[in-house]
Parts: C-alpha cells; sequence; structure tokens
C-alpha cells in the first residue's frame, strides 16, 4: 500500500446522498482477479451513456474539475459489501473521499485499500460543495499526521477523526500483514518471556 | 410492503402512496429515486403494470418461501404480458422443491425454473431485466441497475410477488388474502 502523509489538490464535488456501491461500480464489472483497472468504470452508469460515450452533465466528464478528492453526500459507500467499489476509486486516482457520514463497510474497505475516507459535520460538507463549485480551483490540505482538513482560502481547519491503528498504517503504507510482520520482534520478545507458552 | 425508490429503506405499504416529501439533507437522492424509477410523490402504485417478476436472491428464495408461492398459484396461470422468473435460493433449496413437486406447480404456472444462483438479484450473467422495464423482486436490493442498466426494482415478499405474477399489476393482497 503507497504511503499517505499530507494531500494538497483539487477536488471533485458530487452532491448525492446515499451514494452506493452500485453506482461507483456495477457488479457486471467486477469479474477480475486483481486490484487493477477498476477506475475506468467507476460511476459507469453515471459517467456513460449505454453505448459508451461520456454523458456531459456527469462531474467526472466535467473539464472544470479534477484533483484527487472526492467529495461525496452524506451515507457514502451504502449498498452491498464490495470491496471493489474503493479500489475502484483509487485506481481512478482518488486518495481521499470526504462525506459527512460513510456506511461501515465501504470505510473499512476504503482504510485497507489506502483511501482516506475523510468525515466532516454536515455543515462543513455544504459549505465544501458550495466552495467547489463556484471555484473550481479551490485547493484542499489534506493533513494525516495532524488529522486536519484545512481550506486555505477560508483560512480555516477542521479535524478529523481516525482509528489510532488505521492511521499508523496509511503513513506507513503498511496493509494488516505489513503491520503484523513490522511487529514480527515485538511478538518474539513476548514469546521468549512465556516460554512455557510457546 | 413494498419499495418505490432505488434502496431498500424507500418502502411502503402496499396500499400506501410515495411520500410527498423526505427527511431534511436527502432531497436530491430522493428526486434522483422517483425520476429513475418513474413515479411521483404522493402517487399509489396499486394497478401499476408489471414487466417481470423474479422470486430468487439467498434472502427470499427459502423453501419456505417457494411453498408459500406454489401454494397460492397453484391451478392458476402468470398474466401473459408477466416475465415469471423463479431462482431457489440454494441447490439445497432446488432439490427440497422437486421432491415435494413444487417445481411442477410452478412450471405449469407459467414460471420459469432457473438454476440456483445470483441471477437477476445482482446482474452479473444474463438474467438481467431491460432498461426501463418493472420488476417485482424477493432480493433486497434495488439501487439503480442493480438488475441490469436501467433496470426498474420494486421489492417485495415472495407471496406478493406471486400475486403480482398471476394478475400482472400491483394489487393490494390485504384483498386477496381474506
Amino acid at each position: 500500500m503507497e504511503k499517505f502523509q499530507t494531500l494538497r489538490s483539487k477536488a471533485v464535488p458530487l452532491p448525492i446522498e446515499n451514494i452506493d456501491t452500485d453506482q461507483i461500480i456495477p457488479a457486471r464489472f467486477l469479474k477480475a482477479t486483481t486490484r487493477e483497472g477498476f477506475g475506468a468504470n467507476l460511476f459507469s452508469d453515471w459517467r456513460y451513456t449505454s453505448d459508451g460515450q461520456p454523458k456531459p452533465g456527469f462531474v467526472l466528464n466535467d473539464a472544470r474539475y479534477g484533483g484527487q478528492i472526492l467529495l461525496g453526500g452524506k451515507n457514502f459507500g451504502c449498498g452491498s459489501s464490495r470491496e471493489h467499489a474503493a479500489w475502484a476509486l483509487y485506481d481512478a486516482g482518488f486518495k481521499v473521499v470526504i462525506s459527512s457520514y460513510f456506511a461501515d463497510i465501504f470505510k473499512g474497505n476504503a482504510l485497507n485499500t489506502g483511501l482516506l475516507p475523510l468525515q466532516v459535520s454536515d455543515e462543513v460538507l455544504q459549505r465544501l460543495f458550495k466552495q467547489v463549485e463556484l471555484d473550481p480551483q479551490t485547493q484542499l490540505i489534506v493533513d494525516l499526521p495532524t488529522q486536519t482538513l484545512t481550506v486555505p482560502l477560508w483560512e480555516e481547519s477542521f479535524g478529523f477523526e481516525l482509528d489510532p491503528y488505521k492511521k499508523e498504517c496509511l503513513i506507513n503504507g503498511y496493509d494488516d500483514i505489513d503491520f503484523l510482520i513490522n511487529q514480527k520482534a515485538a511478538i518474539a520478545a513476548y514469546e521468549q518471556q512465556r516460554p512455557w507458552a510457546y | 410492503m413494498i419499495t418505490y425508490g432505488t434502496n431498500p429503506g424507500m418502502g411502503m405499504a402496499l396500499n400506501g402512496n410515495i411520500p410527498l416529501q423526505v427527511l431534511e439533507g436527502e432531497a436530491v437522492s430522493f428526486d434522483k429515486s422517483l425520476q429513475y424509477m418513474g413515479f411521483a410523490p404522493g402517487e399509489s402504485l396499486l394497478g401499476k403494470q408489471i414487466d417481470y417478476v423474479f422470486i430468487g436472491s439467498c434472502t427470499n428464495s427459502r423453501i419456505e418461501d417457494l411453498r408459500a408461492v406454489a401454494a397460492y398459484v397453484k391451478g392458476k396461470h402468470k398474466a401473459a404480458h408477466v416475465e415469471a422468473i423463479i431462482v431457489p435460493g440454494s441447490k439445497l433449496v432446488e432439490k427440497q422443491a422437486i421432491a415435494e413437486g413444487l417445481d411442477q406447480v410452478l412450471t405449469a404456472a407459467g414460471f420459469e425454473l432457473r438454476e440456483p444462483g445470483c441471477s437477476a438479484c445482482l446482474a452479473m450473467n444474463d438474467d438481467k431485466i431491460p432498461a426501463g422495464a418493472y420488476c417485482v423482486s424477493t432480493s433486497n436490493r434495488n439501487f439503480e441497475g442493480r438488475q441490469g442498466p436501467g433496470a426498474r426494482t420494486l421489492l417485495a415478499s415472495p407471496l406478493v410477488a406471486a400475486i403480482t405474477a398471476v394478475e400482472g399489476h400491483i394489487v393490494d393482497i390485504t384483498e386477496y388474502l381474506n
């Protein structure tokens, strides 16, 4: 997994609530044996017509918007348990999704993929949507060590919560197995103290 | 109970009306949902013509469900314009249904019995509902495109699905059960 420390980027606004995993990556695209390549079909039915042409009204087809941060409405990632949803977002170049609520399974899958689900209040989310739609060049700064989201233009920072274990994993680029392997010395030392048990 | 929208929470009584208003902050997804489904706020679904009935999925195609469906459709036939598909919840359920002779009853009523699997709950294989068509489904997911791009899913119980297949449109089942 890639390390995540700080990200400065523009954001892509998708102000729709209850975006489910069937929209993020429709089931018919799940037949693959590796994590790569799902980004091409991200939001496929919203993004492309049935004959594969980009739909002009959809934000990912709008040249004004770009960046590695996706702003999504409340209850982002609800619906079917589908790790491919997080993979597709990551594969399409997103490193952070900001919403005012994340469905629990999506949140876990995102963190395991190296995609940061960053939860802000409803009020802050609405302000961000307005700001980014008003000026698509608006920069946001996500700083993981200090757990802050900064909007330089507003001269404001907002704290966000994150499980300390997942934070350490993201900062170091560890998945669960990498984390465990890095604890090898500590595990061996622990076992030596208890020769009767091991 | 039946759903009118594009998430399982958007449900109501069969003889109810689609809400006129939604919770604050959910207006965008509510409007988008109804537009996708081709329904209007406040509308009743009674009498709405249905194109497909899918009785399947791991959740609502157990042997008890198939027994309930067979008990209702015995001696009846599905409406001519409806395509009715039954997919047992598992291979074990399929075997049991055949052992009890339910397959004969269902086939005689015009239902197509297919191999156990995810089928039209997920639309990963060829069991897809065409764009714009209405499907009463006993699965538990009704997201946009879930049963195929553009497919419109109404979630309901196996008995409601069975009655809908026979009538060809949404009915108030309490009138049929009493």
